[in-house]
């Protein structure tokens, strides 16, 4: 007997919008440019302005879920980067140095960069190399961290960078800015968030209808394809596929026993293997920090001051205190017994300060936290034997927390690979 | 697949501390005398104790109020103009147990041993603690400490990431207006404009005496030169005055020597590890120029502050205007550019990184360094320290690149 992952239907669909986006890229764009942005940039203003925008950080992710990053890591090693940097930096680099080496042959060069820092101040770095090595232009949007609140300042600092990079982008593609599709862009960008967020709500049911791979892999289109018309059909199929699941009882992990919060980005090489050692004690991650990171809306009105707001208060751009109270506030929303951090070496802003949070969190909720050293991409950091001791821990503590019956682990040949 | 982080740099016992020493006095410690330079100055009786300059700070110092800080961003004029003590927080010699408890092993050394020092309570003397928005590590770290239930208040100061964009003056502005309001709120201090522009002078008298200290390069030891520096930043800046007084007027005396040996520009960030230096001149090398925020990037350009000038205004248009840190950005001035120009200007014939583990913004930086430096034709060298550096194999290294730079 062993616990399942169940797959979802429209997982194929989600497949084509993914390759459709990729192979785009690779057509002729008819003078339209390319944008490399992060994930947390203003991507409604280029899209605004007819540039096309691919995700250096969403390619990492399929580089490392198709086993390909780390490979790409050692290249970007070869030219001087330290292994002990961001690896969807290196994995990009690596891509840019070595492309015939890298899935997809690398990402189409691009005309522009725009990076945000509302995510880490690893990308302003990282976009510096790109340029360096790609030879195009660059813009930094720089939205200062939120220790304690968004001060008008701050926000005043950030719109008026959001007008230089207007200037930026007509300056360097000459392309201009329409007020008209600004509005129809934010419109759809909101419509995809709002229907992400109310997918991910309604893991607030028992069983939970998705798991974290679910969220991990269906998040894909709301970072990437954000603002566009293929994202808003996409996520209106998905929720009535969940919402289905969730008027039948159908959960994403059968016998739900366990609900967990996971807490930083996935490990993308280990996505069903490793989440399958929790479906295997029949614990279900039903909600996490990561995948909501892209649910804000922007706010009507003057929608430049709004994006400034909003891009300004990302998740990852506010303190440690805010992030422990928004995850005690999912554990309290989705009736969690327990979470999972993932200590990602990767990612220091959102790794160095998860002892502070779990304690906190702990503090407050009563509820159990397991960190667990690993890396988004890079193979070489994943131990499986501890890991796998580790969750076999965990669990016992939930179950002699509150566990009703006893759980039969079936740890092997489970995958759904 | 062979691990890269498991071959790291080991763990040793030495830490900055242990080269410190020199003519200076720290009780119950070994004293190493350094070869060659001046003779010790008055300042031996100061003491430099820079072995541990934290846990008998409030002995040393008996009235005075600390104030700490890590960055050579933060405005230490606007903190000595409030009555208080800048005291900068550096990685000291140790263990890290109870940081370990709070960190993951992948944060750098300055991040980890300072919370060791705030764990254990040797940093209970200090009023509050100055967090200029730095690398992410610092981003973490601030909140880390605010959460950790200790009554040291954290204080934020949000420098803008990109130094040249739009804005980016009102920023500082805006933050130099909160760090007031901060100091008079929750320490009860108030700036005045007359106290400022005394601490304005003060430290622009600072940063003078040290250019000018610097540009003696040739009749002091490397690490003479660097303990001098390091003083200045754990102690009162008055004190530091007259030291630097006292030193120039020793080195004003001592001969120029004429060095000879390859030619070295150290880069970095904080050196917190000063026998690097000594090592280069026992092995035949001379430094002759820095990019350390320890070294001159502190104390370039000063605060142009006019009689009837405003001197927040001054403070906001140095922050804009001193050398870029690795963490920031600035659009017209970019590293690699600015390190080759330093080397040709000051002859440098090689360089050496002194680079922290874990530290992103140096290791980017780095790489687009070395690029510049290889197509220029200026040898480097690479060292990654943790809390401590593995002294054998950098003998080795450093050896062999001195060799590579010695003509015949
Ligand atoms: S993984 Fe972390 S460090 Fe890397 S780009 Fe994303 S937010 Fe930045
Ligand atoms: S390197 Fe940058 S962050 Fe570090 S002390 Fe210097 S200015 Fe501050
Ligand atoms: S700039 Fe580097 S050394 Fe300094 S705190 Fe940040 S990571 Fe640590």
């Amino acid at each position: 007997m062993g616990r399942r992952h169940k797959r979802l239907k429209t997982a194929s669909e989600l497949q084509r919008l993914m390759q459709w986006h990729y192979a785009s890229l690779r057509l002729p764009r008819l003078g339209r440019p390319l944008a490399w942005v992060t994930s947390g940039a203003p991507v409604e203003i280029l899209r605004a302005m007819g540039v096309a925008v691919a995700y250096p950080e969403n390619y990492g992710a399929i580089c490392g879920a198709q086993h390909q990053a780390t490979a790409l890591c050692q290249q970007a090693e070869a030219e001087g980067y330290s292994p002990d940097l961001c690896s969807y930096a290196r994995t990009s680099l690596g891509a840019i140095f070595q492309p015939h080496a890298a899935p997809m042959g690398g990402l189409p060069k691009p005309d522009l960069l725009l990076a945000c820092n509302n995510i880490c101040s690893t990308v302003v770095k990282w976009y510096e190399a790109a340029a360096d090595s790609l030879h195009v232009p660059l813009f930094v949007l720089d939205t200062p961290f939120i220790h304690r609140e968004l001060t008008p300042q701050m926000s005043a600092y950030v719109l008026t960078q959001l007008d230089e990079l207007v200037e930026f982008v007509e300056r360097s593609c000459g392309r201009r800015l329409s007020a008209e599709r600004l509005r129809r862009v934010a419109r759809q960008a909101n419509e995809t968030v709002r229907l992400w967020g109310e997918i991910r709500a309604m893991c607030r049911a028992r069983p939970s209808p998705l798991n974290a791979p679910d969220l991990f892999v269906n998040m894909a289109p709301i970072v990437v394809l954000r603002g566009t018309g293929g994202a808003v059909r996409f996520y209106r199929h998905l929720h009535s596929e969940v919402a289905e699941r969730v008027r039948d009882g159908v959960g994403a992990v059968s016998e739900e026993k366990y609900r967990l919060l996971w807490d930083n980005i996935a490990i993308w090489p280990q996505l069903y293997r490793f989440y399958n050692y929790f479906v295997n004690y029949g614990a279900c991650f039903v909600a996490d920090t990561y995948t909501g990171a892209w649910s804000m809306e922007i706010p009507q009105g003057d929608i430049m001051k709004g994006l400034a707001e909003t891009y300004a208060s990302v998740y990852l751009n506010q303190s440690l205190e805010y992030r422990a109270r928004r995850m005690i506030d999912l554990i309290k929303e989705y009736d969690v017994q327990g979470f999972v951090m993932h200590s990602n070496r990767s990612c220091k802003p959102y790794s160095l300060g998860q002892y502070a949070i779990r304690r906190m969190v702990t503090q407050e909720t009563g509820i159990p936290g397991l960190v667990v050293e690993s890396d988004m991409c890079d193979e070489r950091a994943f131990a499986l034997e501890p890991i796998r001791t580790r969750i076999q821990a965990f669990v016992e503590t939930l179950e002699s927390m509150g566990g009703s019956h006893t759980t039969q682990p079936v740890v092997e040949g489970t995958g759904v690979r | 697949m062979a691990c890269p982080w498991r071959e790291g740099a080991r763990r040793t016992r030495k830490s900055w501390s242990d080269y410190c020493e020199g003519e200076v006095t720290v009780e119950g410690r070994r004293t190493t005398g350094v070869a060659a330079g001046p003779p010790p100055a008055a300042d031996a009786s100061r003491g430099l104790w820079l072995a541990d300059p934290y846990s008998d700070w409030p002995a040393r110092y008996p009235g005075r109020r600390a104030v700490g800080y890590f960055c050579s961003y933060a405005p230490l004029e606007i903190l000595h103009a409030a009555g208080l003590t800048p005291l900068r927080l550096f990685p000291v010699e140790g263990t890290v147990a109870q940081a370990d408890a709070v960190l993951p092993p992948f944060s750098c050394a300055l991040a980890r041993s300072t919370t060791e020092r705030l764990l254990l309570g040797e940093l209970s003397f200090v009023e509050a603690v100055l967090f200029v928005h730095t690398c992410d590590t610092m981003q973490c770290l601030a909140d880390i400490w605010r959460m950790a239930g200790t009554d040291l208040k954290v204080i934020n100061f949000p420098l803008p990431a990109v130094l040249s964009a739009r804005g980016a003056r009102e920023l500082v502005q805006a933050g130099q207006r909160e760090l007031l309001r901060a100091l008079e709120d929750e320490l009860g201090r108030h700036v005045t404009d007359e106290s400022l522009r005394a601490s304005v002078a003060l430290y622009n008298e600072q940063r003078r005496l040290l250019s000018e200290l610097y540009a003696w390069r040739d009749r002091l030891p490397a690490l003479r030169l660097w303990q001098l520096s390091m003083a200045g930043f754990v102690m009162p800046v008055e004190d530091h005055i007259s030291l630097l007084q006292q030193s120039l007027s020793v080195a004003a005396g001592a001969d120029g020597e004429s060095r000879r040996g390859p030619r070295l520009a150290i880069v970095g960030t904080v050196l917190h590890e000063g026998s690097i230096l000594d090592l280069i001149e026992e092995l035949g090398g001379q430094v002759v120029a820095d990019d350390l925020c320890t070294g001159e990037r502190y104390l370039q350009s000063s605060v142009e502050l006019h009689e009837d000038g405003d001197p927040q205004t001054a403070l906001v248009e140095r922050t804009l205007a001193r050398p870029v840190c690795p963490a920031k950005r600035h659009a017209d001035r970019d590293a690699p550019e600015r390190l080759v120009r330093l080397a040709r200007s000051r002859g440098a014939q090689g360089v050496v990184f002194v680079l922290p583990r874990y530290c992103d913004p140096c290791g980017f930086d780095s790489v687009l360094q070395r690029r510049a430096l290889d197509t220029e034709g200026i040898p480097h060298l690479t060292v990654e320290t943790e809390l401590t550096q593995p002294t054998g194999q950098l003998r080795t290294r450093l050896q062999a690149f001195l060799e590579l730079l010695s003509p015949g």
